[in-house]
């Protein structure tokens, strides 16, 4: 199983801690590392910035990504991010705290590969994070081009 | 001297080769005294009139001549007694009726001229029966028949203007109409009347008239100024009359009728600016509507903003509640006394249940402003739908069946969906503990309306609360205990009046609940079956 870093996008800071909890929980090893707009994830998955060193700061090989952010929001990072060679194919769960029907719509669109709504309680969101490691983290395959990134 | 004498006196004059003419005159001519008694009359006249010279003479001219024309007659011989003495040449008076011994009315020519003989005054009328005469003479008859009774009936002012003599006539109403009440008008007054910014038009329309090929009646509205310069609106129409045995036609005289229209102009005018200021206020209307309009999309997208709002900004930290005591149990379970731990419990649970509301009214709300479009929608297949994707409406939980065909409705399949699922989910939820849910569903057309009856087994619900079910957030009293937050049916009432239909309920308390839904049939007519086979 690969350990690269898992992206997580998103502003609110109790919902990073109950998103790490829930993967210390299923047993995810892989890193976290948490952008706290859509303009941050850009510049992480850029390496440019406070992300410039590539060693601290690798690709990672899941985004976890929140829709409504202050700043730039999710669905501008997914418009960028399907267009960016070598990260185009990048999986992308969007983690919504609602279910809205354009909201869905949208994200689909901008090419996510799943929608979640939110879990509200600590075991529910220990079983998402037991998904995310044996489905997105083990099965899920997409092509990497072999060197972008680690310049 | 004796009138006797006078008509003798009259004989004598004309005992010359000047009475041969007189006697061989085709037209009658009648020599009449100041009293307008016949001192002469001619075979012609003895035969026009059907009378006797004997019979006929110091009868007064008046007797043969129809009783409406007398006073025509008598105000033509009075100008004629008023005219300078060089100025007395031979005046047409139009057409009069005459009036035979036997009482027949019939349409005479006449023309009228003076003579003094031995200082006294005679006047010479001389007639000439149109009975049979051209057939432009006849129309001209008629015509003026016709215009006098219009005159007559209408309140119309009459003006006459002989084109070969260029006499005026006019009477009585178009004298008070024009403000002229005695005195010849002469050739120009009518046309110097006209108010000088309608002047051309009107003298324009009237040329038309006398356009031959035309010969049509011309009219129009327009203003006159009287003498003392008042100003008043006069509807004037008008003809002339053509001599069409000749060609081209020739033009004998021009005929108008007036009437005066100042009161109805004036309506007409306050008419009009009542229309604009109508119009102008229709248009304010339209304008506040508009911004009405404005404002209410405003609102809306407030709204929207709101719910937003509500979905995400607010259920984040009932996100952190739920979650923070839950890691907190699970963190001190060993220290919790019982007691801690249920209170804590309760924290969730009350949480959740805040974050149920705060879903549900997403739910209505977005039923509510959710657009929805009317199409066709087979409740079968969609019920059949629903009941396969939940275990709830499914053998071992519960005995849900859909009997016989059930309408074609006209709806919208979302909102029908989250309709039906509702109603399920109630028909389900609300049975006695231990009580196996037990939902029948069928349907019925009535009166053009498709009507699905959802029928359980359930605690139903009593009198006193059936009409309160259906709001937002009121559940019956029967409904405590049960999960739930009241909004189920609020949302199915207002998907089913967004798609134009009814919803309701029958029920005896413990004996279960048939809930009705209504709407239009959703008809699939042959002919409207465009995809084809």
């Amino acid at each position: 199983m690969s350990n690269l870093p898992i992206l997580h996008v998103e502003d609110e800071e109790h919902d990073v801690l109950f998103l790490q909890i829930a993967f210390d929980t299923a047993g995810i090893t892989n890193p976290v590392q948490v952008a706290r707009d859509g303009q941050e994830a850009i510049d992480y998955l850029c390496g440019i910035g406070r992300y410039g060193d590539r060693e601290q700061f690798r690709l990672p090989c899941l985004l976890v990504l929140d829709l409504q952010m202050r700043g730039r929001g999710g669905l501008d990072v997914l418009r960028w991010l399907r267009q960016e060679s070598g990260l185009h194919c990048l999986p992308v769960i969007v983690f919504s705290s609602s279910g809205r029907f354009e909201d869905m719509e949208a994200a689909y669109r901008y090419g996510a590969n799943s929608f979640v709504i939110k879990p509200t309680g600590v075991q529910e969101r220990a079983e998402f994070a037991k998904c995310i490691k044996d489905y997105w983290l083990r099965f899920h395959q997409w092509p990497r081009e072999p060197g972008v990134g680690t310049r | 001297m004796s009138q006797q004498n006078a008509a003798e006196a009259g004989s004598a004059e004309f005992a010359s080769p000047l009475s041969a003419i007189v006697s061989s005159a085709m037209d009658a001519i009648v020599c009449i005294d100041e009293q307008q008694r016949i001192v002469l009359l001619n075979p012609a006249a003895e035969r026009m009139f059907g009378v006797s010279a004997q019979e006929a003479l110091r009868q007064r001219i008046g007797r043969f001549l129809g009783s409406q024309f007398q006073t025509v007659f008598d105000g033509h011989i009075q100008a004629f007694r008023r005219k300078e003495k060089g100025n007395r040449q031979a005046v047409g008076l139009g057409v009069i009726g005459g009036l035979r011994a036997n009482g027949e009315e019939f349409p005479v020519e006449a023309f009228i001229s003076q003579v003094i003989t031995g200082g006294r005054e005679l006047f010479t009328v001389i007639l000439r029966d149109i009975t049979r005469g051209t057939n432009s003479e006849r129309a001209l008859q008629e015509s003026e028949q016709r215009l006098r009774l219009a005159l007559e009936t209408g309140a119309l002012g009459f003006y006459e203007r002989d084109l070969m003599t260029n006499r005026i006539t006019v009477d009585s109403t178009w004298r008070a109409t024009m403000g002229l009440p005695e005195g010849d008008p002469g050739p120009d007054f009518a046309a110097k009347s006209i108010l000088g910014e309608d002047r051309d038009r009107v003298l324009d329309l009237i040329s038309r008239a006398f356009e031959p090929r035309l010969q049509e009646i011309v009219g129009a509205d327009f203003r006159i100024v009287r003498p003392n310069g008042e100003v008043r609106w006069v509807a004037g129409r008008g003809r002339v009359v053509f001599d069409n045995s000749v060609q081209p036609p020739k033009a004998l005289k021009f005929m108008g009728v007036l009437q005066d229209i100042t009161e109805r102009k004036s309506t007409e005018i306050a008419l009009k600016e009542t229309r604009a200021q109508l119009t102008q206020a229709n248009g304010d209307l339209e304008k506040q509507v508009e911004e009405r309009t404005a404002s209410l999309v405003d609102a809306n997208a407030e709204l929207e903003a709101f719910c937003y709002s509500l979905s995400h900004d607010m259920r984040s930290p009932l996100r952190a509640i739920i979650s923070f005591t839950e890691l907190a149990m699970d963190n001190s379970s060993q220290k919790l006394t019982e007691v801690s731990r249920r209170f804590l419990h309760q924290v969730i649970m009350a949480a959740r249940k805040l974050d149920r509301l705060i879903q549900d009214v997403l739910a209505f709300s977005r039923v509510s402003r959710m657009k929805v479009e009317l199409e066709p929608v087979d409740a079968h297949e969609l019920l059949q739908e629903i009941i396969s994707e939940r275990v709830e409406f499914q053998a071992p939980a519960a005995e849900v069946r859909v009997e016989g065909d059930l309408p074609q409705v006209l709806g919208h399949a979302a909102s029908l969906t989250q309709c039906f699922t509702n109603l399920l989910s109630n028909a389900v939820k609300f049975v006695p503990p231990g009580t196996k849910p037990r939902v029948r569903i069928y349907g019925e057309t009535i009166n053009d309306k498709a009507r699905i009856w959802v029928e359980d087994n359930g605690i139903g619900i009593e009198d006193s609360t059936r009409a309160q079910i259906f709001t937002l957030f009121e559940r019956g009293r029967e409904a405590k205990g049960y999960e739930g937050v009241g909004a189920g049916l609020a949302i199915v009432s207002k998907a089913v009046e967004r798609m134009g239909g009814r919803v309701g309920v029958e029920s005896e308390p413990g004996r279960g609940c048939r809930f009705w839904l209504e709407l239009k049939p959703g008809k699939k007519s042959p002919n409207l079956n465009l995809t084809g086979s």
